[in-house]
């Protein structure tokens, strides 16, 4: 289990991205984790790996995430974490060496899935390829929590759709995967939890399965998380209206 | 499973690699080879009007670092190679190693900057070698044979 106890980022300048955050990450559990840009996302990600420095205390399985754990956890990035100028091939060489727990055939089928070429450089593949060897490789891993950052932009929603269901399938019972996106109505069905994010405070944390036993929907939860408000609209129409000026 | 160890970034070119360490060999050889001209002619000079051998040399070594500073610069674009283009890094710092990064970044440096020295000295003390047995060692002072060091400063 991840542990986060009372997570604090300030960035110089002063500005707090993470504020309080209290949250575990229990294996097996498919997360979203939601919120508007600024809402300290990324930044959350990133702290959990030590990437930025942090107040705070975040454990796995009781202990501190260094170097002996960190390869328990992936990440896949929309800044991109592979090298840009190596194959895909030369990637697997690579993390086969890197990584005891790499997940060769896990690695081959998603390739094929997406019809990557495995012989071209990374970096003359497509932006949406980019994104998607990003997923593979954060998923071929063989990490117990899988944190993926946005990794959908790119992609259409045919490639986004199938993704969903091989995701399911092929997910083992001990990984947990973190997914931050925007795509709330698409994940829906994926994520058996939805963690959102306001302003670097977490304000709210809640099973699908309440939100279904309540009959409302993922959208309808953030929404309400949000005060959403949906007389905005008419409000700037009515201001860019002749009538309005 | 023995882990292979890379001596370079992944996917950092080596033919570009190459060239620097050749460009740079091209300039520390050719500067040496004008240090051999000039021991040869102070050798010559130096039967009537002993020259010290470390005025002779004086800036001959010049490419030894030109060549070290190339050597930094690859350092440099090694380590920086995990930060363009995307952010590789978050890999490096997930592998087991806290060290795999610097052996990638600073192998071929070294060894490199290492192989420029080595060559420096050994030369240096071939011409020292050439120095003294072409002159009269007698008619030489400590310090007109001893002082090559300062050649390389």
């Amino acid at each position: 289990m991840i542990e986060i106890k009372d997570l604090e980022k300030t960035y110089a300048g002063g500005s707090r991205a993470l504020d309080h955050i209290d949250l575990e990450l229990h294996p097996g559990e498919i997360v979203g984790l939601f919120g508007p840009n600024g809402a300290g996302k990324t930044t959350l990600m990133k702290c959990i790996f030590g990437y930025l420095r942090y107040n705070g205390k975040i454990t796995l399985d009781g202990d501190p995430v260094t170097r002996k754990n960190i390869a328990r956890l992936s990440f896949g990035t929309c800044e991109h974490s592979f090298f840009p100028g190596i194959t895909a091939d030369d990637h697997a060489l690579f993390y086969r060496d890197h990584f005891e727990t790499f997940d060769e055939r896990r690695f081959r089928v998603l390739m094929d899935f997406f019809g990557l070429p495995t012989d071209r450089k990374i970096r003359h593949m497509s932006a949406g390829q980019q994104n998607q060897f990003e997923v593979i490789m954060a998923l071929c891993q063989g990490a117990d929590y899988i944190f993926l950052d946005e990794p959908f932009a790119g992609n259409d929603i045919f490639n986004r759709e199938d993704f969903y269901k091989v995701l399911l399938g092929m997910l083992g019972p001990g990984e947990m995967l973190m997914l931050s996106t925007h795509l709330i109505e698409e994940v829906s069905g994926l994520i058996s939890r939805a963690v959102l994010l306001d302003k670097g405070k977490i304000i709210g944390d809640r099973q699908i399965s309440e939100l279904e036993e309540e009959g409302t929907s993922l959208v309808g939860c953030i929404k309400a998380a949000y005060s959403y408000r949906p007389d905005r609209v008419y409000e700037a129409l009515d201001q860019l209206s002749p009538e309005g000026q | 499973m023995k882990r292979k160890i890379i001596m370079s970034p992944p996917g950092i070119n080596g033919g570009s690699t190459a060239a620097l360490i050749a460009a740079s060999a091209v300039v520390f050889i050719l500067l040496l080879s004008a240090g051999a001209g000039d021991t040869i002619e102070g050798i010559r000079e130096g039967w009537e009007d002993v020259v010290p051998l470390d005025s002779i040399l004086a800036g001959k070594f010049a490419g030894t670092w030109i060549h070290a500073a190339l050597c930094a610069a690859l350092a440099v674009r090694n380590y920086r190679s995990f930060r363009t283009e995307g952010q590789s890094i978050y890999v490096m710092k997930r592998v087991k190693s806290s060290s795999e990064i610097h052996v990638m970044s600073l192998a071929i440096p070294l060894i490199g900057a290492v192989i420029g020295f080595a060559a420096a000295i050994g030369l240096m003390y071939a011409y020292r070698g050439s120095y003294i047995s072409a002159s009269a060692f007698g008619q030489l002072t400590e310090y007109n044979t001893f002082s090559i060091w300062r050649a390389l400063l």
